[in-house]
Parts: C-alpha cells; structure tokens; sequence
C-alpha cells in the first residue's frame, strides 16, 4: 500500500515538473540548428548583414505565409488572393525588421534541449536560454509543424509565457475589431510600422 | 525574477493594502458576476482610456524616475532588487502550500531562510548560489488553480492591466507581505509606502527597454500589453506547463 502511494506521488510530481515528455528527435534537431544558427548570425557586428541573414535564416526555417493567415484568424476568409497576397508581404516584412532588432548580440548564451512532444503534425520543443552572468534562465516553447513534404517549420515561439504569433494575431484582430473591419486600415498600419520601424542596431 | 516579470511591472506594490481591499470589494459587487476565462474585453473603450491616462502618468513620472534610478551602480540596484524579492517571499511559500507544491514552498522556505540570514537581511542572493531555483506564487495563481475565473480584463492608472480575479489575489498578498505588518502604527503608512514606490521604480526600470521596444513595434500597444497579460497570467497559472491540444489550430496552407 504505502508502496502504491509513493508510485502516485512521484508519477504526480514528474507530471507537474515537465511540460513534455515523449521524445521527438527531430523536432528537437530542428530546434538545435536553428539556434546554432542564430548564435552565429548573432556574432555578427554589421547591423545590416545581420538582418540579411536574418531574413534568410526566417525564410528557410520558418513558414511565413502560414504564420500571417494564422494572425488573421477567421478574417483571412474574406479576403481576396491580392489583398492576401499584399498582407504577407507587408507581414513578412515587418516581422523580419522586428525580430532582427530584438536579436542584440551574443554575450555566451546557451540554449538546452529539455524535452520535446509529437502529436500529429504539430510539434512541442521545450528549451531553456541560459546566461553566464547570472540572469535566470528563460524557458523557451517551440512550436513546429511538420509539411506536406516532411520538412519541419518554425510556427511559433513561446518566450515568458507568451506566444508571439498569437499575441500578433491578437493585435491584428483588435485592429480590425475597432475599425470596422477595415482591412486597409490593418495594412496602412502595418505599412507606417515598417517605415516608421527600428532600425537594426549592432550592440 | 522582476526582469522574468517585466511587462507586469505595475503589478503587486504600487498600492497600498487598505486601497486594495476596497477596490477588491468594488470589482466583486460590480464586475465579477460572471467569474469565466473569457478572454474579451468588454470595458475595452474605459480600459483604453485609462491605458491613455497611465502612459501619461509613466511619461511624466514614473518613466523619468525610473531613468534617474538606473544610473545607480549595478550592484546597489541589485541589492535593491534582491531585498525586494525576499520580501515576496512568505506570500509565495504561502501560496505554493496553499496549492500543494511542496518541494517548491520548501525550496521557498530555505531560500528566505539562507537569504534572511547568510544574505544580510536579503541584500545577497546567497541560495541561488547554492542551486536553490527561485520561485514565484501569487494568491491571483493561487484563484486560479482552484478553479477561479479571471472574469474581465481591467486597466487601470498605477495598477495597469489586471482583472477582478487578480485584483482579489492582490488584496490578499498585501495582508499576507510581511511589510503590511511591519512597523509601529506611526510610521506603518511610511513604510509601506517606501517599499511600494522602490518596487514600482525598480520594476519600471528594469522594464525600460522591453516596453519601448514593445512600445515602437506594436502596431496596436493596448492589445499587445493585454495579450501579453493575458496570456503570461495564464501560464503562470499552469507554471509553464503546455498542452498542445489546447493550443489555437494551425491551418494547412490549402485551407485558405
């Protein structure tokens, strides 16, 4: 009996102490090249190369046009294959500058793999982003999607609790929600975040 | 653990007890008859308009003080900060038991303990040193575990971004902080004071980059803070654990 309960007890504690728990090699691959390859396009000191490579690295690992249609939500349906087509751009665009500016640079950071989860075509990866002066570390969740031609992509990312596709997605529909769903007013706002956007800076 | 909590930089010490209490009291008469995890805003023109009258706040005050109070060195700030952390530190070992983590309110316990101690009243973090992992619980999270809706999403001036469950939770971690005891009934008020105002600076400060940056790339900053709120309350809620089946769905591209 008193067996059985510490059997429960520990099954309860590993329950609550990982957020994954079946293996997936190569989601977790995917995840260590990625973030070897931002370690080195960190190294960089010309602001501009940086973004450059940024874009690229974005382009090859990440699926892009799924991502804007999922920022959309339910308005993607209404609209036409041109404004679609307008929209990524400008979304493409505009993540890539964003993304690029928060990289800063490499101070010996160090990314962990501590666990990973399938199920279907979606992928989990659980890491944690450490730091050599002290800072805690912080626990990144990539989420994956497996394509048509077995590849896997980059969809979302996880940082402190907050799911930046979703909280673009969000931003995006309140836009829409408090302008009548005007789908110009989305685009010229995005247009003025991109002109108006940072400019990379090397640190 | 205040740079892991930077966009809820508001929250917590930026006003006293006695003020939380009514405020608590308010929300439950009024906007908490329905305690669900709905995610609407449906206060969003009143929030939006203390959203407006909190960036002119931050702009005047509490931004420029927080400029001021980072050219101080390093290591006086961070004694600041860890000070302030072992504070909290009896409200989460409180909320970790109420919620049965047991190996985490111990961990809590030895780290206020070792800290209090060895650490000179918590000016040094001394157990982080030795392995102990830092935690934070809340009696909000605490709320949720046991089952409490956030009911609707709230902005207001000073607090910022919060909802009625969060705002009892508040209430009761004000009376459960030590510093609401602390004291004789002369200079109670004061202290509070002292430490709610340092808390605020010190949070704001070490938030400086993250919501200038968030600021300047948001093509909507309200919607961005209340979804980072939103769903940062959430996964502190779950203690970072994810569920992929409740995730949002992700469309194949032939769907469009």
């Amino acid at each position: 009996m008193f067996k059985r309960i510490i059997i429960l007890c520990s099954v309860f504690f590993l329950s609550l102490t990982s957020v994954v728990a079946e293996k997936s090699p190569e989601a977790e691959a995917f995840v260590m090249d990625v973030s070897n390859q931002v370690i080195e396009i960190l190294k960089l000191t010309n602001a501009q190369e940086k973004e450059d490579e940024f874009r690229v690295l974005l382009n090859n690992k990440a699926n892009l046009k799924r991502i804007a249609a999922f920022t959309l939500g339910k308005y993607r349906r209404q609209l036409s294959p041109t404004e679609l087509q307008e929209f990524q751009f400008l979304f493409e665009t505009m993540i890539t500058k964003v993304y690029a500016n928060r990289l800063g640079s490499y101070k010996d950071q160090k990314i962990v793999v501590l666990g990973s989860e399938k199920k279907k075509k979606d992928y989990l990866v659980e890491t944690e982003l450490l730091f050599n002066d002290g800072s805690n570390p912080i626990v990144i969740v990539w989420r994956l999607r497996q394509e048509k031609d077995g590849r896997i992509t980059l969809f979302d990312l996880r940082v402190l609790g907050v799911w930046m596709a979703l909280e673009q997605r969000e931003t995006f529909l309140s836009i829409l929600k408090n302008n009548n769903e005007n789908f110009s007013v989305l685009l010229d706002n995005l247009r003025q975040q991109i002109s108006a956007g940072p400019t990379v800076t090397s640190d | 653990m205040y740079i892991d909590h930077k966009f809820i930089f508001y929250i917590g010490n930026s006003m006293s007890a006695k003020n939380f209490h009514i405020l608590a009291f308010i929300f439950l008469l009024t906007g908490c008859t329905s305690m669900s995890a709905d995610k609407s805003d449906p206060f969003e023109v009143f929030n939006r308009s203390m959203f407006a009258v909190n960036q002119g706040l931050d702009k005047v005050v509490l931004k420029p003080t927080a400029q001021v109070y980072s050219v101080l060195p390093q290591p006086i700030k961070m004694g600041i900060g860890n000070v302030l952390s072992n504070l909290s530190l009896p409200v989460t070992f409180f909320n970790e038991t109420m919620q049965g983590e047991v190996s985490s309110a111990g961990s809590t316990l030895l780290r206020l303990s070792i800290n209090s101690t060895v650490g000179v009243a918590g000016i040094f973090d001394v157990a982080t040193g030795l392995g102990i992992k830092h935690s934070k619980e809340d009696f909000g999270q605490t709320l949720g575990v046991y089952g409490f809706g956030s009911g609707p999403y709230i902005f207001l001036p000073i607090l910022g971004p919060g909802n009625p469950r969060d705002l009892i939770g508040r209430a009761g971690d004000a009376v459960i902080n030590p510093v609401y005891w602390a004291g004789s009934n002369d200079d109670e008020e004061n202290i509070r004071l002292g430490v709610t105002l340092i808390s605020g600076i010190h949070a704001r400060e070490n938030a400086l980059d993250l919501l200038e940056e968030l600021e300047n790339t948001s093509v909507d900053y309200y919607a961005s803070v209340r979804s980072l709120y939103i769903q940062n309350r959430e996964s502190e809620i779950k203690n970072g654990t994810t569920d992929i089946d409740s995730l949002p769905e992700i469309v194949d591209l032939d769907d469009f």
